[in-house]
């Protein structure tokens, strides 16, 4: 009989223990890893994530299509700011505005760059350094097996040495600024001179010397991990945004031709 | 005559029935109070379960999104807006040499003729070097530079005059960005 009195406060008691240390936790303590609320907002976050890969998968096949579809646009990117190092381009190139300027070319001298804390990319080639992409959420970066390597940009830089008079030198700088190539006028130096095989009277007439320091820029074809890369602004949408392209058009367009090989083949290499 | 008091003996009895209807109501009670909590402590369990599976499933699905990928797309895509952007941004950002030129065409005092001009654009500066017929043209001339929009800081380097009695100068300025 006195059992009998025990069982109802016991199960009392029991109950809410259950409820308390248990059911009561297991429904609504965001702390947990485990628990139904915790489960439910990350079943949340994966749907909403596993809906944004979809959208981005859907807009990769829509980006491809245009570029696919209007290769001008990428034609003039990639001539602009080509994949492997043109120096015969650039000599070729520099040639040309030197005889459209008509400028005396004299020297052309070809250093192959590379950056450090003075010479940053900022200052040699005028573009800026690529920023860390802090998208990529802790799931997505367990999935990665290999090292992400950011590729950088690489250059080459040409020391010109032109003669000619004042408006020809104005003419050929800016020719210069806008190649078709992707380049920075570092330095130039202006000075009155004289060319070593001009006579007396063209050596006293206004002719200037001047020297130009230019970098091109080339890069090399991203490889990374498609993970690294769908969380990037580009896959929000399904277009392209060519405006500013658009705007800068002319400065990008190729105004001289690349180099060419031209006839090859002779007896002597030797003979003149 | 025996007194007997029938009254209290039934009020015993009936007591007696009362709580043992209690006993038994308050076990049912008690047992029907375990059993549903025992049941929403499963129901719990179970729901728990249904979710983490639901949750795992999810992220099973989102691996397979993501191995899906057309990798090379990706890359030639990422590839061209990256290109697309250094090559505006080189736009936006290089200098013009002719814009240097321009401005020391329109800021040159009349008397004052250039020797040399030179811009370093690592350092964002120009250096000139200047023949002028007195000091006070020289002196015009760098208030002339100071008066600019797109020179800062503008120094004299050195001032003389060559064999042919000429003041010769040289001025130092930085670039405004």
């Amino acid at each position: 009989m006195k059992i009998k009195f025990l069982l109802m406060p016991s199960a009392i008691i029991i109950s809410i223990v259950i409820i308390i240390w248990n059911v009561w936790p297991t429904w609504f303590n965001q702390d947990l890893d485990d628990s139904i609320a915790t489960l439910k907002l990350n079943i949340k976050t994966e749907q909403a994530e596993v809906n944004k890969i979809k959208e981005r998968k859907q807009n990769v096949t829509k980006l491809t299509n245009e570029l696919q579809s209007d290769s001008g646009n990428k034609d003039l990117v990639f001539n602009y700011y080509p994949i492997i190092r043109k120096e015969e381009d650039v000599i070729n190139k520099i040639n040309h505005v030197a005889f459209g300027a008509g400028v005396f070319l004299t020297e052309i001298g070809v250093e192959y760059g590379k950056t450090d804390k003075k010479n940053t990319l900022e200052k040699i080639l005028a573009i800026s350094a690529k920023k860390e992409n802090t998208n990529i959420t802790d799931a997505e970066k367990a999935l990665l097996t290999g090292t992400k390597v950011e590729k950088t940009p690489s250059f080459v830089t040409a020391d010109i040495n032109v003669y000619g008079d004042y408006a020809q030198i104005k003419n050929f700088l800016y020719s210069l600024y806008a190649t078709g190539l992707l380049n920075n006028v570092q330095s130039f130096d202006i000075h009155k001179g004289e060319d070593a095989n001009a006579g007396e009277e063209e050596a006293s007439s206004n002719k200037l010397n001047a020297n130009i320091k230019i970098s091109f820029g080339y890069i090399s074809k991203k490889k990374d991990k498609a993970i690294d890369l769908i969380n990037e602004s580009l896959f929000a949408s399904g277009n392209f945004n060519f405006d500013e392209l658009n705007e800068k058009r002319d400065l990008m367009s190729e105004k001289y031709p690349n180099s060419e090989i031209g006839e090859r083949g002779i007896i002597n290499p030797f003979a003149p | 005559m025996v007194d007997i008091n029938l009254h209290k003996a039934a009020e015993k009895e009936l007591r007696i029935k009362k709580s043992n209807s209690i006993f038994k109501s308050s076990t049912f009670i008690s047992f029907s109070l375990l059993a549903i909590v025992l049941v929403i402590y499963g129901g719990t369990m179970l729901y728990q379960l249904s979710l983490e599976n639901a949750k795992a499933e999810l992220i099973q699905v989102k691996e397979n999104e993501l191995k899906s990928i057309n990798e090379e797309a990706v890359n030639e895509l990422v590839d061209f807006q990256e290109r697309l952007d250094s090559t505006m941004d080189n736009l936006e950002k290089k200098s013009n040499p002719k814009d240097t030129v321009d401005a020391i065409e329109r800021l040159i005092v009349k008397g004052v003729f250039l020797d040399s001009l030179v811009q370093d654009g690592d350092n964002g500066k120009i250096e000139m070097k200047a023949v002028s017929d007195s000091f006070k043209t020289a002196a015009s001339q760098m208030l002339s530079l100071k008066k600019s929009d797109i020179f800062s800081d503008v120094r004299i380097i050195d001032s003389g005059r060559d064999d042919s009695g000429r003041v010769v100068f040289s001025l130092e300025a930085d670039l405004k960005k």
